[in-house]
């Protein structure tokens, strides 16, 4: 039976460090998406992973039993992106050039549609506001439910579904306004 | 970009939900909706909730109308996993010695040998020089005042990066409190029976030697790496410095005269601070690269 998130943390508490190892398998491809949908460059994306699985390595003690792990990590990978981004001293962007689609199996479309389809959603998220933009990108990529979005963000329940909404709103408007349809011509 | 279509979210790539159907996890209704989008699941009963819910209502008819590939936007696989966790243990390991064990100590017990420390500090204060110039009154202002700039600023300086961020209106202002309330009470009229008025020079000298154990302790216990720039965390112990220094010059001097009080005493967290920012501003431009903590 495959262990539990917090049940690895808690071994990795112990020092099984083949606990955290799956804690790595198992979060590095979704915090590198997470990463991924705001910096398009492999190798930054990549070391705030990094940054982000060490940080849990220095903070493991405070995690506690009974906490759930998957908010405990994302909240720690939000900072990062977040102190990223002053750092650098930029807003997320969407220069179309710069990107390589990912996973893009079961997307219709050529490539560069599907491109060019990633960089539509990457620009809306882009111009949506910092607080708004998290809200969506935990609430709808990571398919956390908002109690989970709330902790994660530090906000209230009602703040973060008010978020959404404003959030979905102006996305698909935003998405709308790049994609007319078809009689838009 | 006419191949757009909305978006299906049954991708085997699930997010850890499994079924929608009967989830003893799921008793929001909003998480209920949220579920069966994912599993791509007809709506049923819940379509009345969708119609009274704004987020939701707003969910589905964003996902109605999204491309298709969006949805693969919810994972990056071109991670190399075993390089990175290669990488990752390696630094792992060099995490090691006293101070990486007193880093990863919990946070409650890195707080309270903060205070311990601090409190200690005032305690070595009290025994050698008693408090005996100042009025009463002035005293209380300046413990009760000066303690709650340094309790609260010793609390933020180690918060975890596992818990959100203070808001920077938050931040700022405590900080601000930690430069201008030592100002202000150092402008009161108070009545002083110590020597005849002085340079303030050899108080800011005294203050910046109580305030340093704060300071440097507050530093090794960050867990951010050595050598990283000056960060919230640091700027909150050269506040949290500044406020013991203070109160413990309090404590101890009772030289009369204004200009004596506002440069020797007022501008000890001052001067730390501003010190502590200007760090933070050229840290911010120096670590322009892969130091990202």
């Amino acid at each position: 039976m495959e262990l539990s998130d917090e049940e690895l943390m808690a071994r990795y508490q112990a020092g099984d460090t083949e606990a955290f190892q799956e804690l790595y398998r198992r979060y590095a491809p979704r915090l590198n998406g997470l990463m991924r949908r705001s910096l398009f460059r492999k190798e930054e994306a990549a070391d705030l992973v990094q940054q982000t699985f060490l940080h849990l390595h220095r903070a493991r003690n405070d995690f506690r039993t009974g906490s759930k792990l998957r908010p405990w990590l994302f909240t720690i990978a939000l900072n990062l992106k977040r102190k990223h981004f002053r750092t650098v001293k930029r807003r997320p962007t969407s220069e179309l050039g710069e990107i390589d689609p990912v996973g893009s199996e079961t997307a219709p479309g050529t490539p560069l549609e599907r491109l060019e389809d990633q960089a539509a959603v990457r620009a809306a998220l882009a111009e949506l506001p910092d607080g708004t933009r998290e809200v969506i990108e935990l609430h709808w990529f990571e398919g956390m439910p908002f109690a989970e979005v709330a902790k994660t963000v530090g906000a209230s329940l009602s703040a973060v579904k008010v978020r959404a909404h404003r959030g979905y709103k102006r996305l698909r408007e935003s998405l709308a306004a790049r994609n007319p349809g078809p009689g838009a011509e | 970009m006419n191949h757009w279509r909305p978006v299906t979210r049954a991708r085997g790539r699930s997010s850890g939900w499994g079924s929608a159907v009967s989830d003893p996890r799921l008793n929001d209704a909003c998480d209920q909706v949220q579920a069966r989008l994912e599993a791509d699941e007809a709506l049923g009963s819940l379509e009345a909730h969708v119609g009274d819910c704004l987020a939701c209502s707003e969910l589905v008819a964003f996902l109605a109308e999204a491309p298709a590939s969006a949805d693969d936007l919810r994972s990056a696989p071109d991670l190399d996993l075993d390089p990175g966790f290669a990488a990752l243990q390696a630094a792992v390991g060099k995490e090691a010695g006293l101070l990486a064990s007193l880093r990863s100590w919990p946070t409650a017990r890195r707080r309270g040998l903060l205070l311990c420390v601090g409190l200690a500090v005032l305690a070595a204060v009290w025994a050698i020089a008693p408090w005996k110039h100042l009025e009463p009154a002035r005293a209380g202002l300046s413990v009760v005042g000066l303690g709650v700039i340094l309790l609260a600023a010793l609390w933020q300086s180690l918060r975890p990066i596992h818990q959100p961020p203070l808001p920077p209106w938050a931040w700022w202002s405590l900080v601000g409190v930690a430069v201008a309330f030592p100002f202000l009470l150092s402008l009161l009229p108070a009545a002083f029976h110590g020597e005849a008025p002085k340079s303030g020079g050899m108080c800011f000298g005294f203050g910046c030697l109580f305030g340093f154990p704060i300071l440097l302790l507050g530093f090794l216990l960050n867990r951010a790496p050595t050598g990283a720039a000056v960060g919230s965390g640091l700027l909150l112990a050269l506040a949290a410095g500044g406020a013991l220094g203070g109160v413990t010059l309090d404590a101890h001097c009772g030289t009369p005269g204004m200009l004596h009080r506002v440069l020797g005493h007022g501008a000890l967290a001052a001067t730390w601070v501003g010190l502590g920012l200007v760090g933070l501003a050229l840290g911010v431009r120096s670590s322009r690269g892969p130091e990202l903590v």
